[in-house]
């Protein structure tokens, strides 16, 4: 019994260690699926790369667990007045307790903010707001923590697999 | 040969090659003169014919017309091909048909009609394999965005340290009492 019940705390904390954020989730139920919006919510980041990258990429991402991206982008069926409510929210939203805010930058219509939380000394969530004046809002969340060096790796990585889509048969791998 | 054989010849030249025709010059005279009936009399001479065997007459009407007294003759002629009076006699539509299978079976293919960035999509590992460009271009995104400000912050870091670092060598020289 003591076991089952030690089991069962470990496994609530892990849960709570790795849940989503509350506020985050409500805004991606609220707007996700609606006209004028993409949603990615991928739990494995490796799984976008296919197998070309799939290992480089595991190695890369190593503390990245999951993402979630919302974008609004004003095209033409987009519903305009959903994603100007989107756009205020973003602009007022208050993360749950434990984020802190690292950076910001307004310039001119355009608005970046960046979140983290922090587990002991270790980055466990990160969350970035971005509006672009009317045109464009995106909130992304990301579960573990990032660094310059390991985005600018994965964006390297995303380079190399999009010229490899385009077709580019100069392209090759690092090292080869 | 005079001028008019001349272009007969090249007229059922022209037939056989682009209408995959197989007619004979006496034949090519009757398409004339029925063509002729067709435009209600209308002078056909060897130059508007050679133009709508090039493809080329800008009347489109009178190209459909051609057309038609062409594969109405071919029909006739054809009780022995089921296949070419099937063609001859519905093209247009097949052509329809056929590019909208085309883009339909593009589209299946795909697993989603026409899904682009911003309708409404929501992609998770569920449906990733069939929207796997979208969520790639997205994420790749989203990277960029980050990337981008993390940078930004970076130099800010940099610049305040740099900031501080002075800071503290004016506090030294004021221990030092030096003024400027």
């Amino acid at each position: 019994m003591k076991k089952l019940l030690l089991f069962g705390l470990f496994f609530l904390s892990n849960i709570l260690l790795f849940s989503q954020p509350g506020k985050v989730q409500e805004i991606f139920n609220r707007y996700a699926g609606k006209e004028g919006f993409t949603s990615v919510n991928l739990n494995d980041l490796a799984s976008l790369t296919g197998n070309n990258f799939k290992e480089e990429m595991k190695k890369e991402i190593g503390d990245i667990y999951g993402i979630k991206i919302l974008t609004y982008e004003a095209k033409k069926k987009a519903n305009k007045k959903l994603g100007d409510a989107f756009a205020a929210e973003l602009r007022n939203y208050t993360p749950d307790a434990g984020y802190k805010e690292f950076l910001s930058v307004n310039d001119g219509g355009n608005h970046v903010r960046m979140y983290t939380k922090k587990q002991g000394n270790k980055a466990t969530e990160f969350l970035m707001i971005v509006i672009e004046k009317a045109e464009e809002s995106v909130l992304i969340w990301i579960n573990g923590s990032l660094n310059l060096n390991n985005v600018g790796k994965i964006g390297e990585i995303f380079q190399n697999l999009d010229q490899m889509n385009k077709g580019n048969k100069s392209y090759k791998k690092k090292g080869e | 040969m005079d001028m008019s054989m001349k272009n007969n010849n090249k007229i059922v030249l022209l037939l056989r090659k682009y209408y995959d025709a197989d007619i004979s010059i006496a034949e090519m005279k009757e398409l004339k003169y029925l063509l002729g009936e067709t435009e209600k009399n209308a002078f056909i001479n060897d130059k508007i014919l050679l133009d709508y065997c090039e493809s080329e007459a800008k009347n489109t009407e009178m190209k459909e017309d051609f057309e038609s007294v062409l594969f109405k003759k071919l029909d006739l002629r054809a009780s022995v091909h089921p296949i070419r009076i099937l063609w001859s006699g519905y093209r247009k539509y097949y052509s329809i048909a056929a590019t909208i299978l085309i883009i339909t079976t593009a589209s299946l293919w795909q697993g989603n009609f026409f899904i682009s960035e911003g309708s409404g999509i929501i992609i998770t590992e569920k449906n990733l394999n069939n929207n796997r460009e979208l969520a790639l271009t997205e994420t790749k995104r989203a990277f960029g965005l980050i990337s981008k400000n993390l940078k930004i912050a970076d130099l800010q870091i940099k610049k305040l340290s740099y900031a501080n670092r002075g800071f503290e060598k004016l506090k030294i020289l004021e221990k030092l009492n030096i003024k400027f």
